[in-house]
């Protein structure tokens, strides 16, 4: 499925590249701030596919574009004092419906990291910048050359990369939750921009499969134990359950 | 059920047997600290945690005449996990641990600048060490967050807690 933005982001994503031209020789806060801009574009746009996605059940693909918004809003909390916060609430909401919480590490040795501002050993003193720090309206990343080795590959809860995942098919059990939400959407019963968060919590059901027997019988269930031991007091059942939370819109928290 | 991804902070401190290179910068009348390369996991060439440039970076930028010396061209490993992994490192004489400690909790502090809510990075670190009292090397191995950090730090008291821990 194509990705598509609204005309409007088109146009500002052009106007900030006119910027960059226009205000090549502006001072350093003029071009940081460019940065933050598009950061602050891009957000809209990821935002508004992350959402498309889901209604349309590419839940899979979703998850790596929720991470796409987490990595901009964290650029945002860091150069600039734009509030992120209720979209941030509401998008760590969004991930806690996802199956994953366990995530993959890779540890390699590098021969050295080139900073991508100036081309030097980013980890000399020779190279004035810092990994993650703006000049000049540009990031400086360090960019690995030479991996001499692959040490290892770790499970980790914590990743620098959510998005390094087993993931699963979109037709998979363990996205329930997330289709369920895609549903909610998909017939107006729910608005994005109202989406709260999930409450999770059990609930008391009857047990389809629960038979009434003769207390000395051996029971249905194949334990091999008689029904007066085993599952004489299952007719009710405790069963996950998540209640999708409708709130404020969005723009109304992130002004409140 | 024991959750085996819950993560207890850990803070060690012990003897060290000093190689002839640590013996040598101990007794050298260089300043500041080292970053010393380490063997990683699956014996691969010994190298250099991928945080140790920031880090000399940021206190090169924090107190310039605090002086550190790196190994030349030593292979980096490179971690994905968020969390920070600080090398090896021994201090000179000159330089007391309180002092160190102070300042990698403000490069953690910086380092946070822009994390999300639920971004909870720990930190690891060795540090090597001289206890001038007792005239021993020593080594410190600390793993945790910024709040067991803050922990260690106010309890790095050299006359009661680490004499307790030898």
């Amino acid at each position: 499925m194509g990705r598509e933005q609204a005309p409007e982001l088109d146009q500002l994503t052009v106007q900030l590249k006119e910027a960059r031209e226009l205000y090549s020789e502006a001072s350093d806060e003029v071009l940081d701030d460019i940065f933050v801009l598009e950061c602050y574009v891009r957000i809209f746009g990821e935002y508004g596919f992350l959402w498309h996605q889901i209604a349309n059940s590419m839940f899979s693909e979703s998850w790596s574009t929720l991470q796409n918004i987490f990595d901009l809003i964290r650029l945002l909390k860091r150069f600039s004092k734009i509030d992120t916060s209720a979209l941030e609430d509401q998008l760590y909401a969004l991930e806690t419906l996802y199956p994953y919480n366990v995530f993959f590490s890779m540890g390699a040795v590098v021969e050295r990291f080139e900073c991508s501002i100036c081309g030097e050993a980013i980890d000399s003193f020779k190279c004035t910048h810092r990994r993650g720090e703006l000049y000049r309206g540009q990031m400086a990343v360090a960019i690995a050359r030479n991996i001499v080795q692959l040490d290892h590959l770790a499970m980790v809860a914590q990743p620098v990369d959510k998005r390094c995942v087993i993931s699963y098919g979109n037709d998979a059990p363990q996205f329930g939750v997330v289709r369920y939400l895609a549903n909610l959407l998909s017939t107006r019963a729910l608005n994005v921009l109202n989406f709260a968060g999930a409450v999770w919590g059990k609930r008391i059901v009857s047990n389809e499969r629960h038979r009434v027997m003769g207390r000395n019988e051996h029971c249905y269930c194949d334990s091999g134990k008689k029904y007066k031991k085993c599952c004489i007091g299952k007719a009710y059942i405790e069963q996950d359950h998540v209640q999708i939370m409708p709130g404020l819109s969005i723009l109304a928290r992130a002004v409140v | 059920m024991i959750d085996h991804l819950k993560f207890k902070p850990v803070l060690l401190v012990h003897p060290f047997e000093p190689d002839p290179d640590c013996q040598e910068f101990a007794e050298s009348t260089r300043t500041g600290l080292r970053f010393i390369a380490e063997a990683q996991y699956g014996g691969s060439p010994a190298s250099l945690k991928a945080d140790f440039g920031d880090f000399a970076k940021w206190i090169r930028v924090q107190k310039p005449d605090f002086n550190i010396q790196i190994p030349e061209g030593t292979p980096k490993i490179a971690l994905h996990g968020a969390d920070i992994w600080l090398p090896l490192i021994q201090l000179a004489a000159d330089t007391s641990m309180q002092v160190f400690l102070n300042m990698a909790a403000s490069y953690l502090y910086d380092r946070a600048k822009g994390a999300l809510k639920t971004d909870t990075p720990r930190v690891h670190m060795s540090v090597i060490y001289q206890d001038k009292k007792q005239g021993k090397t020593k080594k410190f191995e600390f793993s945790g967050d910024h709040e067991a950090l803050a922990k260690a730090i106010k309890r790095f008291d050299l006359d009661n807690f680490f004499h307790d821990n030898p």
